[in-house]
């Protein structure tokens, strides 16, 4: 086994390895930052370049592009409230503040560290969690992914910022959206018999209308002169104290990461999951009013997390040939194109592979964020360009990403009618947030409602012991603001 | 009552929920069942917040329930501010509309025409006429920017609108 791992990691050290693994990161990194362009778009146009290549090195270049996309889409997630990825958003609670308050280098020092870092982390996992992946993957059944959904969805009471009644009303509204298509039964409701919205609203045309197109006209209207409101980036606040403040909040990084990388294993759960439930932890932990405002551990928690997430994904996918995320599954796919069959044959016959993919993901990580460090502060330029100009680019790079997602024109119908109702709802305090996540976990939570009520029976939610623990969590993620609220009174007294 | 630009917003979320609860009971009891609760409980939640900021009496009751640090009623406003607000709200509407308008312009140009041709056009026409940029600025931004969606959208992911 550490034969077959040194042969992995000196494989990277190939000249064609390297440049395969900085063209992989670079597009990565291009295909994070446009917003609708994500990791199975960059995996699915890659895919036919690697057909005469040597299967490691094809396996390096498209690791490589995966694992440097979630960086690439915090980028826009701090700069221009836009995230690049739906695994960026919690990213622009704290990041895009942030960036208005002129501490964008900050912002992007600290996703940077703790994107490379949470990748390091999730990798750890894996490797630790190889020998026993069958058992953790089977652990979790339909009411455990029930749970985790609606553990997902307690995440709205905390980042709510206090609009709770209206952060209600429209995890409402998502979830009315999220029965749109297809129930679990197969019966297609709400498409006025429109095929196209049969599978459901994409999730993509929503996430660039209520956040990207939002913000643009939220911006343009207000009349400011660039996104950062002092007119001035901050020089004191640099990229290196973004890179120094992941090591001074390890703890809090580490606890995202274990959920990044839980989530990961998990099948079909996927990274805005994480994402959310690092940024709840976060905010369930520090105590500060001031976080959701524009904190650099509001950065940390969900960045650590999302690059996390991608290690426990590989559990599923390596081991059993059940893709963790969206982009596992293109992945997969290329394993398949190469003739590399996943699953326990691969961790016999093309063990290699395996431990090159492995290295290859920590590697674009550090390389990516390597050039996001040296590159954050051309980055943070782009908060400087005048409203006037920007807003016209991000409609039509958002109007091009809406279309480019399948290349229908009612994804960009779509992105505009959710850019002028996330417009609406931020101006009148509806929280935009709420609607996306019960927009990706509505769906997931009724079919495993429905899973676990045709399969096991209501009572399988009380008697098994994940789903109890899952219940216990629960319980503490809601009570843990009004334990708190005690304590401080208690202590003011 | 007082009936804003807030509560007409709100009435509109109810009569979108309104119609997909309504559509919800011709389809099986599975099918329906959660649409029609969370439809229900969102509808019910939405009638107490127009309650709320509609009449006063509502409003002083059920005061807990909104938060205090985001204040969406102004209150203790003299006139002067209040005229002014005015203007700056008319200020905001007109924008609000002329940018919506700009959009379903860009919607228009991409369904009519090819796309690159589309964003350029729409660039050209924002810069000059919405942000009044010098032609320099326009050409140089619609250019760049126009050439980059042709490489990536056109050149490398060889993207066909269907």
């Amino acid at each position: 086994m550490w034969a077959a791992a040194l042969e992995g990691f000196y494989s990277l050290f190939e000249l064609s390895s390297i440049i395969y693994l900085i063209i992989g990161a670079f597009l990565g990194l291009l295909f994070g930052i446009m917003p609708g362009l994500g990791g199975p778009t960059v995996l699915a146009l890659l895919i036919p370049i690697t057909f005469g290549m040597d299967p490691a090195q094809a396996i390096i270049l498209l690791t490589a592009a995966m694992g440097a996309v979630p960086f690439g889409g915090s980028i826009t997630a701090i700069l221009l409230n836009t995230p690049g990825t739906p695994q960026n958003v919690a990213t622009t609670f704290d990041g895009y503040p942030l960036a208005r308050q002129g501490k964008a280098g900050m912002a992007l020092g600290a996703a940077a560290t703790a994107s490379a870092l949470g990748a390091v982390f999730g990798v750890i996992v894996l490797l630790l969690l190889i020998p026993v992946a069958r058992s953790v993957v089977l652990a979790f059944s339909y009411p455990d992914y029930f749970l985790l959904a609606f553990l997902g969805l307690t995440v709205i009471a905390v980042v709510s910022q206090g609009e709770l009644f209206k952060a209600l009303i429209a995890t409402g509204l998502g979830l009315m959206i999220s029965f749109i298509g297809y129930d679990p039964e197969g019966i297609i409701r709400f498409t006025n018999d429109n095929p196209y919205l049969t599978e459901g609203i994409s999730l993509v045309s929503v996430i660039i209308g209520v956040f990207a197109i939002a913000e643009m006209i939220e911006l343009y209207v207000q009349g400011g002169g660039s996104v950062v409101q002092s007119g001035t980036l901050s020089k004191t606040t640099g990229v290196m104290s973004g890179v120094v403040s992941v090591f001074k909040n390890f703890g809090l990084f580490i606890r995202s990461s274990v959920i990044g990388t839980v989530i990961g294993v998990i099948p079909g759960v996927g990274g805005v999951v994480a994402n959310f439930l690092a940024y709840m932890q976060a905010k369930q932990t520090v105590k500060d009013e001031k976080f959701g405002t524009g904190d650099i551990r509001g950065v940390i928690a969900p960045e650590s997390a999302n690059n996390a997430k991608d290690g426990g994904s590989l559990v599923p996918t390596v081991a059993f040939g059940i893709p963790g995320s969206s982009e596992m599954a293109v992945l997969l796919g290329a394993f398949i194109l190469h003739g590399i069959e996943p699953g326990p044959k691969l961790m016999i016959q093309h063990v290699d592979i395996l431990y090159a993919l492995i290295f290859a993901l920590v590697a674009a990580n550090i390389v990516v964020s390597v050039i996001g460090l040296l590159f954050a502060n051309q980055f943070t330029k782009l908060t400087l360009v005048p409203i006037r100009i920007l807003a016209p680019l991000v409609f039509a790079i958002s109007a091009m990403g809406a279309l480019a997602t399948h290349g229908y024109f009612i994804d960009l119908i779509l992105a505009f009618i959710f850019g002028v109702l996330g417009y609406f709802m931020k101006k009148y305090g509806y929280s935009r947030i709420a609607l996306v996540i019960a927009l990706v976990l509505g769906t997931l939570a009724e079919t495993a409602f429905y899973q676990t009520k045709q399969a096991l029976g209501l009572s399988a939610f009380v008697t098994q012991p994940l789903s109890l623990t899952l219940i216990g969590v629960i319980i503490l993620v809601l009570a843990w603001p009004f334990i708190q609220n005690r304590k401080s009174k208690r202590g003011v007294r | 009552m007082n009936i804003k630009a807030k509560d007409i917003f709100a009435i509109l979320i109810v009569m979108f929920i309104g119609s997909m609860v309504f559509f919800a009971f011709q389809y099986p009891p599975q099918a329906r069942a959660l649409p029609i609760y969370v439809g229900a409980i969102t509808i019910f939640l939405l009638v107490i917040q127009l309650l709320m900021d509609t009449v006063p009496y509502f409003g002083k009751r059920l005061a807990f329930l909104k938060h205090t640090e985001i204040q969406f009623i102004k209150v203790d406003m003299n006139e002067g501010s209040k005229q002014e607000d005015k203007e700056e709200d008319s200020k905001r509407t007109s924008k609000e509309i002329r940018i919506i308008i700009w959009l379903l312009f860009l919607g228009i140009l991409l369904y009519f025409l090819d796309y690159v041709l589309a964003i350029a056009l729409f660039l050209l026409l924002f810069l000059r006429i919405e942000a009044k940029a010098k032609w320099l600025t326009n050409l140089l931004v619609t250019i760049l920017f126009t050439g980059g969606i042709y490489l990536l959208f056109r050149i490398a992911l060889k993207f066909i609108m269907i």
